[in-house]
């Protein structure tokens, strides 16, 4: 579904990612976990297009109809209607537009995308609805401008429940744990459990095992310094958190 | 020739010629882009030959409504055309409106501009509303400016009597296939004891529409007026908004909404004078800058010195969304009085590149990203609006108008 290739990427002038290969198939769950600066979550941002990070060299090609196609030159937008979803570390607030309006515009522009039908604002609220069941959030949130007044937990919960009405192929999720209390990880790794499925994979970059817990992944890859030194099982996970990085980094 | 053009400059001329670029209300405005405007309105207006059936045929029954952006169900409607004024539809018997034959009008301080426009404006709406008369309608105001050359002015006169309440809409049409006149208006009145007036106008009909509205209103005792100014693109335009507070507990919200692209030019001023104790203004204007458009304001507070316990502020803002788009701002307080509340801001920015990110990482294109984030922008000045009528009309309107102007952004885009 997803192939990377010597991807080499900088940002203001700082090259960030020194060369990465990754290749991730449909239902498999990838974790990236590594020190702080190591290019996680630069590796998310340029797989969603962020127009601040510049390709240098490489390439990343994904599934379109069966066709690995490259996207480095495809719009955010291209990218998302094609079923990429990045999960943000820091979910932007929209002051003034209403969470059921964004998500509403975002789902139409991808059935447009796809040749499916849109929905009426009356159907996607009971759509709408059901989805925000899977990550427990209160149905108010949906009145409510995008993040804006969401307490930490709410903003994370608030990005999975787009994940769950837009229904990537690919999700990246970018520390989608930090600065969640023990209750809502849990919600939140059960929203993503749910979500999963053969068709899709999913990628998680995350600092700690304890998220690994709950979403237990197929592969685990250790970033560090731009590149990918190691990669593994679901063990490797545990063997980090009791050692730390500094055995990779020698 | 009718000799219009020697007139109306001999006039201008006994008036002192146009405002000098020092005059405090015209401080950064383009006064010799100005000139020029002006001078190619008189000259088309001068050289126009007078039509044997000028007021051509429009009734109450062949009047196509579908022509307008929204649905009149809910207003009475009136036209002006020329000098006629034409009852469309829903015709109120709690007021008196007709044309406003003797030109009736109050300004606070005119200068050589008002003077001269006013000297060749054409009646426009004189309303009337008695003691207690309560519109249930909004009043709907078309103006059609398709049998005028160079030159459309109308001179409106509002009159709200005592604990009265009505809501106006002034609403420019669009000229259909013929040369865009300047257009010119004129609304000026008074608000008795507790009288409720909201007002609105809007305008901006195409990238060549050249405008000139000034409000001037004189409020007693406890009366509230409310004014906003939708605009929807004008080529080239300015709007005057004086309020005089004169008298315990009156009050004022202006506000106004501009979206500019291309080369537009819109200059908004804004002069409320608190003259009496516990009197309250609010100014609040929004607008959104694209293409190489410069968006004005000034705004003016004066607080005079028995206007204790008075309650002012005003906020202009300006959304940048090109490179070259500029927006310059005067705001001023001028406080006399030591037991006040005043407070004014501008600010002028660019959308953040990380919520339009943001928006384009949920399958938005660059364009939807731009008019949600206008919408959310400007919004909250339609959502003060308290007549629900006319706050219906401005989100209907605005629904309509971002699309546009969004679509000719993203054509400049696209545009090398």
């Amino acid at each position: 579904m997803l192939s990377i290739e010597n991807l080499k990427a900088k940002v203001n002038d700082k090259e960030v990612l020194k060369g990465i290969d990754l290749k991730i198939k449909a239902g498999e769950v990838h974790a990236i976990m590594g020190p702080n600066g190591s290019g996680k979550s630069s590796l998310s941002k340029v797989l969603a297009g962020h127009p601040a990070y510049e390709v240098e060299s490489g390439d990343v090609k994904f599934d379109v109809n069966f066709e690995m196609k490259s996207i480095l030159d495809w719009e955010p937008e291209e990218r998302a209607r094609e079923g990429i979803f990045l999960a943000f570390q820091y979910p932007i607030e929209v002051p003034g537009v209403s969470n059921i309006t964004f998500l509403r515009l975002a789902f139409n522009a991808i059935c447009r995308h796809q040749g499916a039908s849109e929905m009426n604002e009356e159907e996607f609220r009971k759509f709408v609805a059901k989805k925000s069941e899977i990550v427990k959030l209160n149905p108010d949130f949906l009145d409510r401008a995008v993040n804006e007044g969401f307490s930490g937990g709410e903003k994370k919960r608030n990005e999975i429940l787009q994940m769950a009405v837009l229904n990537p192929r690919l999700a990246v999720l970018d520390e989608t744990d930090s600065g969640l209390d023990i209750d809502s990880l849990r919600i939140v790794a059960e929203g993503v459990n749910r979500l999963r499925n053969k068709n899709n994979a999913i990628v998680l970059i995350t600092h700690y095992q304890r998220l690994l817990d709950y979403i237990v992944p197929d592969f685990v890859h250790v970033l560090a310094g731009g590149k990918i030194v190691k990669s593994g099982d679901k063990t490797l996970a545990h063997k980090l958190e009791k050692e730390g990085y500094d055995w990779l980094l020698q | 020739m009718s000799g219009f053009l020697e007139k109306a400059q001999s006039r201008l001329g006994s008036f002192g010629g146009l405002p000098h670029r020092n005059h405090p209300l015209w401080k950064g405005f383009p006064l010799q882009k100005w000139e020029k405007v002006l001078d190619a309105a008189l000259e088309e207006r001068e050289a126009a030959v007078p039509s044997p059936s000028p007021r051509g045929s429009v009734s109450k029954e062949t009047f196509d409504f579908s022509l307008l952006p929204f649905s009149v169900e809910d207003f009475s409607v009136l036209l002006f055309r020329g000098e006629e004024v034409l009852w469309l539809k829903d015709r109120p018997s709690v007021m008196e409106a007709r044309l406003n034959t003797e030109k009736r009008s109050l300004f606070s301080d005119p200068d050589s501009f008002a003077e001269l426009s006013l000297a060749l404006a054409h009646p426009g709406l004189f309303l009337k509303m008695e003691a207690e008369a309560v519109l249930e309608k909004p009043l709907l105001c078309l103006l059609d400016a398709s049998l005028e050359s160079g030159w459309e002015s109308l001179v409106h006169f509002v009159e709200m009597g005592a604990r009265s309440k009505a809501a106006v809409v002034f609403y420019s049409l669009q000229n259909q296939g013929s040369p865009t006149p300047l257009r010119t208006h004129f609304v000026s009145g008074e608000l008795k004891d507790s009288s409720v007036l909201t007002t609105a106008l809007v305008s901006g009909t195409s990238f060549v529409s050249k405008q000139f509205h000034r409000f001037d209103f004189f409020q007693k005792k406890d009366s509230r007026l409310e004014v906003i100014d939708l605009g929807k693109g004008i080529g080239f335009g300015r709007g005057e908004y004086h309020v005089e507070l004169l008298e315990r507990g009156a009050s004022a919200q202006v506000s106004g909404i501009h979206l500019l692209n291309d080369h537009q030019i819109y200059d908004t001023r804004v002069r409320i004078s608190h003259a009496a104790p516990e009197t309250y203004s609010r100014q609040n204007f929004k607008c959104v800058v694209s293409g190489s458009a410069q968006s004005l304001y000034g705004g003016s507070v004066i607080i005079q010195k028995d206007a204790q316990k008075s309650d002012s502020s005003q906020s202009h803002k300006a959304l940048l969304v090109a490179p070259a788009a500029k927006a310059s701002a005067f705001p001023e307080l001028e406080v006399h009085a030591d037991d006040v509340k005043a407070t004014h801001g501008s600010s002028t920015g660019q959308m953040n590149p990380e919520e339009i990110f943001y928006l384009k990482s949920r399958a938005l294109s660059q364009g939807e990203a731009v008019h949600l984030l206008s919408e959310a922008f400007v919004k909250d000045v339609v959502l003060k609006i308290s007549d629900a009528g006319l706050r219906l009309l401005m989100e209907s309107l605005l629904e309509q108008a971002l699309p546009d102007f969004v679509r000719v952004m993203e054509s400049r885009w696209r545009t090398p």
